[in-house]
């Protein structure tokens, strides 16, 4: 008997197939770091994100409750010339002109370090679109008021102008204030208006400046104080024009804080910046009413 | 006058100068009390609760000329209790309030019924709670048929000078009185 012993010879398969073997292995363990690196990049960037926010916003909680006088003294406009962070515990920077601070350890929590811009000016509009078109808007709510600084204003008078969302309509009433008393008090009622109309209405334009309604002119020309401004019917988009011949007076505040990363992941480039419009403090609305409760009327 | 510093007081004074802010450290307004504020102004007087004492009486306060207290408080505030008022033939809409100030406080109103006997309770506004006004003041339905139980009388003088503190920014401390308007983006 012949005994034949197998012997074959296959060309290296085994070879090839180790080495597509170690290429495959290599390619997905290659991906999995790569989506790994990637995972923790992106992990590093939310994070990163979220403290730079948060430096934002802690540059906007820090100034925004300031007094006016303290918010103008930063400004640049109270006298001080703005070299001043008032009490806010940030430093002047003399450089941007501008407030900045970095959020302590205990506030920050990690090896992310960011730095807090914050500049601060003075606004007499907030809203400049088109020519001869900026006005100073407040969103008032149905039934209270907002008031619009008026002081050292020249222009001899002012229109009002009013819009709103949706159905339905709105009436505006306003309060003309100088220092030493009310001067005069209108209300003033668009035909689709469906309540009670009776009383002191104004004429109106109907469809200028991008409002659904304005008055018409509203004098001004005894060095008034303010103007308290209520939507009757809902609430509604309330823009204050001057008259061609002069600006409106400051009415507040445009604070802009910037959250920049300081030092920890610095290949990743975040900054996020935060704007407010914050107006002059007034008083509140419920002071124009006789008896305001928060709770119920009652008689027992 | 026991003065603990420049806002304590212990004792209600007769007098206040304009934008004067005093913290009054008893829990009563005397009946029949009479101030004057200098310049026509505006003073404040805060009284705070004392542990659970929680109420203040306030009934007839006068003042002298047109200077206004106002009364901000956290008590719950009873009114007219040592208040007559005024009965049908007074009562004349131009007369001087009875209660001559302010009341803004963060709990209840409670106008209450007066020595017997007692009519019309007119209040100066404005008049402000956080919690109820609850009146339960009834002269009786001789008195009822002809005029209210209670009537407030809107000074503007309050709102107009507040208004004008709040546009100098002359009393830092009234800061938390007032409000703002505040919009945010994000860019």
């Amino acid at each position: 008997m012949t005994r034949y012993r197998l012997k074959k010879d296959n060309g290296g398969q085994a070879l090839l197939f180790v080495v597509v073997a170690l290429t495959i292995s290599t390619v997905v363990g290659v991906a999995v770091a790569t989506r790994t690196l990637y995972l923790s990049k992106r992990v590093a960037s939310t994070d990163t994100y979220a403290k730079v926010y948060y430096a934002a916003e802690a540059g906007v909680e820090r100034f925004v409750a300031l007094s006016d006088e303290e918010l103008r003294n930063i400004s640049g406009d109270g006298g001080n010339a703005g070299s001043t962070c008032g009490p806010t515990s940030a430093r002047w920077n003399t450089t941007g002109d501008k407030c900045e601070f970095e959020l302590p350890e205990t506030e920050d929590g990690g090896e992310i370090k960011t730095l807090t811009t914050v500049d601060v000016k003075q606004i007499q509009y907030n809203d400049q679109e088109g020519t001869n078109n900026k006005n100073y808007s407040v969103n008032v709510s149905h039934g209270s008021f907002s008031t619009i600084n008026l002081r050292n204003y020249s222009g001899g008078s002012i229109v009002l102008c009013w819009r709103w969302d949706g159905a339905g309509s709105r009436a505006l009433y306003y309060r003309l204030h100088s220092t030493s008393g009310l001067m005069s008090r209108k209300l003033i009622v668009p035909p689709d208006f469906s309540a009670p109309t009776t009383g002191s209405e104004l004429p109106f334009e109907t469809g200028t400046r991008g409002y659904r309604y304005c008055s018409s002119a509203i004098n001004t020309s005894f060095n008034p104080s303010h103007v308290n401004v209520m939507s009757l019917g809902g609430d509604a988009v309330v823009g204050v024009f001057p008259s061609l011949t002069a600006d409106l007076p400051f009415q507040g505040f445009e604070i802009v804080s910037t959250g920049t990363l300081k030092e920890g992941v610095t290949q990743i480039k975040v900054v996020k910046s935060i704007y407010v419009q914050r107006s002059y403090q007034y008083v509140p609305g419920f002071f124009d009413s006789a008896i305001y409760v928060g709770g119920n009327i009652v008689a027992n | 006058m026991k003065t603990k510093d420049n806002f304590r007081v212990s004792t209600l004074p007769p007098s206040f100068s304009d934008k004067d802010v005093k913290v009054l450290e008893t829990s009563s307004i005397p009946n029949n009390y009479n101030y004057t504020v200098s310049g026509n102004g505006i003073a404040v007087l805060v009284v705070p609760a004392n542990g659970s004492d929680r109420r203040l009486n306030i009934s007839n306060v006068t003042a002298n000329g047109t200077g206004r207290l106002m009364i901000i408080t956290d008590r719950d505030v009873v009114i007219g209790e040592s208040s007559r008022g005024s009965d049908p033939i007074s009562f004349e809409i131009i007369n001087p309030a009875h209660i001559q100030v302010s009341i803004i406080t963060s709990g209840n109103i409670t106008v209450a019924n007066g020595p017997s006997p007692f009519y019309t309770l007119v209040a100066e506004g404005p008049l402000v709670a956080s919690g109820n006004l609850t009146i339960s003041r009834d002269p009786g339905h001789l008195v009822n048929e002809l005029l209210p139980a209670f009537f407030v009388k809107y000074n503007p003088a309050y709102v107009l000078r507040l208004n004008n503190i709040a546009a100098d920014g002359s009393v830092p401390v009234l800061k938390p009185l007032f409000t703002f308007d505040f919009s945010q983006e994000e860019k």
